[in-house]
């Protein structure tokens, strides 16, 4: 077996804990751009020699997810503040710290930007560095590589004249149309533009969006249960949302196969799985609670009915919060969508 | 330099000139967005040919095996066969044809030229951590994660990622969710009969 080459980190992007991102890498004579999934790595490498131009912009995302994490860090302190009894207070209190923890080092790590790097067959946009300091660093490190590296390939007179010389040659006949040998299938280069993603991804994220929408109205309106007209619309709603994830599956199945439909699958079936296995805890829960504690028998079970009753704060505040948080990253999903959806003129 | 491909990220708008090869970022003029762009001397040869090397084949030189009507320009180190300009990869100092370039990628994953891996030790430690949540199913994940740990040790856990931490972690977690229902199975078992 070959030895493995050696590279040196330029840049990460996921942030601490993320189980997917990218990264930047180093090598002898290539710059390799990691993108890391759940389950797996993509490489794609840039010859030094081959780059032609590297463009940095700075986003707004830094911004927005500024604010998401702030929200995120108010609302874990109200109900901090709010929460009477131990263990409601050690549970928010831990949830508080982890949210300010990560929103100081998102202050901390400062712009966001965007990076592109361009070649003879396109240009890319590298997913690491995402920060502009960063980047900066970064690019300051690879200028010097990149013009060693093409040091022989700058313009002189006497190359010009050779090249005239040689184009006359082919000026004669025009060239046959080639017959491309079949070669190890690669990841096509993403679509120009902002957003490069293909039309089942787009299907799958409003699936799971539409998802998240249920599960949280829904909860949201199980809370009022007090309140029948209220959950008769929550209710609706959220069968509503439930009947657009079946449509949306449905639309899914008849587009174009892309390269990222089975991961972003996976993360629906996922997400499914746990949203589904949450309400049935729920209900489980809520069944108890009409049966009465004299029935149960296990320690574990009495914990969940102790916590299910409608008094206590841990309860209202854990269905509340799921309720939020699901509403939230739904309202960000159809956000994101509203911008996707143009990429592939997809029509709603 | 042609400025026309670069634009702002933010507002569209097109950076040309003095926007180009600056030492530090610049804000850009519609938006005022920081960005920063750097060409290399490879841009100023792209679109140019280099006629020698495509020439067509007369009927005294050797064709390229792929492409018939075009001049043999090299030899594929791997297989023999005369490939033209187009065909020719080089790769750690070898000239191969583009047949002998899969069969190399098929038989040596481990190669420069991979494109991607699949990370069995995060698959292994998903398979430890998550079902935690709900602890049943650990009957069933706990000795797949060992399995799975087993499977893919000594296989390269990544390109760039050396360490199997990932995979010990693993191993370690789903040896206490095994030991735990063997445990448990026991003590049943030992309740039942004895």
């Amino acid at each position: 077996m070959n030895p493995r080459p050696l590279y040196r980190l330029l840049a990460r992007s996921s942030p601490f804990g993320a189980p997917s991102g990218a990264s930047l890498w180093l090598g002898d004579d290539h710059i390799l751009h990691v993108r890391h999934h759940l389950t797996e790595d993509q490489y794609r490498r840039f010859y030094l020699r081959d780059i032609y131009w590297i463009r940095i912009c700075q986003t707004n995302s830094s911004r927005i997810l500024a604010i998401v994490l702030g929200a995120i860090t108010a609302l874990a302190a109200l109900f901090l503040l709010a929460s009477g009894g131990l263990i409601s207070r050690a549970l928010w209190g831990t949830i508080t710290v982890i949210a300010l923890f990560y929103f100081l080092m998102h202050l901390s790590a400062g712009r966001s930007c965007g990076c592109w790097i361009g070649t003879a067959v396109g240009e890319m946009r590298l997913r690491a560095p995402s920060r502009l300091r960063k980047a900066q660093r970064v690019l300051a490190r690879l200028h010097p590589l990149i013009e060693e590296a093409q040091a022989s390939l700058r313009t002189t007179p006497e190359f010009e004249e050779a090249e005239e010389a040689a184009s006359a040659v082919t000026d004669q006949e025009p060239y046959p149309a080639p017959v491309t040998p079949a070669l190890p299938s690669a990841t096509p280069p993403p679509l120009p533009g902002r957003i490069a993603t293909d039309e089942r991804v787009i299907y799958a994220q409003a699936a799971l969006t539409f998802l998240l929408m249920a599960f949280g109205l829904g909860k949201a309106l199980f809370m009022l249960r007090s309140s029948m007209p209220l959950v008769i619309a929550g209710l609706f709603l959220a069968a509503v949302y439930t009947g657009g994830v079946v449509y949306l599956l449905i639309r899914q199945h008849q587009a174009p196969t892309g390269p990222d439909t089975v991961r972003y699958n996976w993360a629906l079936l996922i997400a499914g799985f746990v949203v589904s296995t949450l309400i049935g805890i729920q209900s489980y829960i809520l069944q108890f609670q009409q049966i009465g504690q004299d029935t149960v028998n296990t320690q574990a079970l009495r914990l969940f009915a102790r916590l299910s009753t409608s008094d206590s704060t841990w309860a209202q505040g854990l269905g509340w919060s799921t309720a939020l948080v699901c509403i939230t990253l739904a309202v960000v999903g159809l956000a994101v969508l509203s911008v996707q959806r143009k990429s592939v003129g997809w029509r709603t | 330099m042609n400025g026309s491909r670069h634009a702002c990220h933010n507002c569209g708008r097109i950076l040309n000139g003095q926007y180009i090869n600056t030492a530090m970022f610049v804000p850009c003029p519609l938006c005022s967005k920081s960005v920063m762009v750097r060409e290399y001397p490879a841009v100023e040869r792209s679109g140019k040919v280099d006629g020698a090397r495509h020439a067509i084949r007369t009927d005294e030189q050797a064709g390229c095996y792929y492409h018939p009507k075009r001049t043999a320009e090299e030899v594929c180190a791997g297989c023999g066969r005369f490939i033209c300009a187009l065909c020719v990869v080089e790769l750690k100092g070898q000239r191969l044809c583009p047949a002998c370039l899969r069969q190399g990628v098929e038989q040596d994953p481990s190669s420069e030229i991979v494109q991607s891996h699949m990370r069995y030790d995060k698959v292994a430690m998903l398979l430890a951590l998550v079902p935690i949540l709900f602890w049943p199913l650990t009957i069933v994940t706990g000795p797949a994660a060992l399995y799975m740990v087993a499977r893919h040790w000594k296989r390269p856990v990544s390109l760039v990622t050396r360490g199997r931490i990932r995979l010990a972690i693993a191993a370690l977690i789903g040896l206490v969710q095994t030991s735990g229902w063997l445990f448990l199975f026991a003590w049943l078992l030992s309740r039942r009969f004895g």
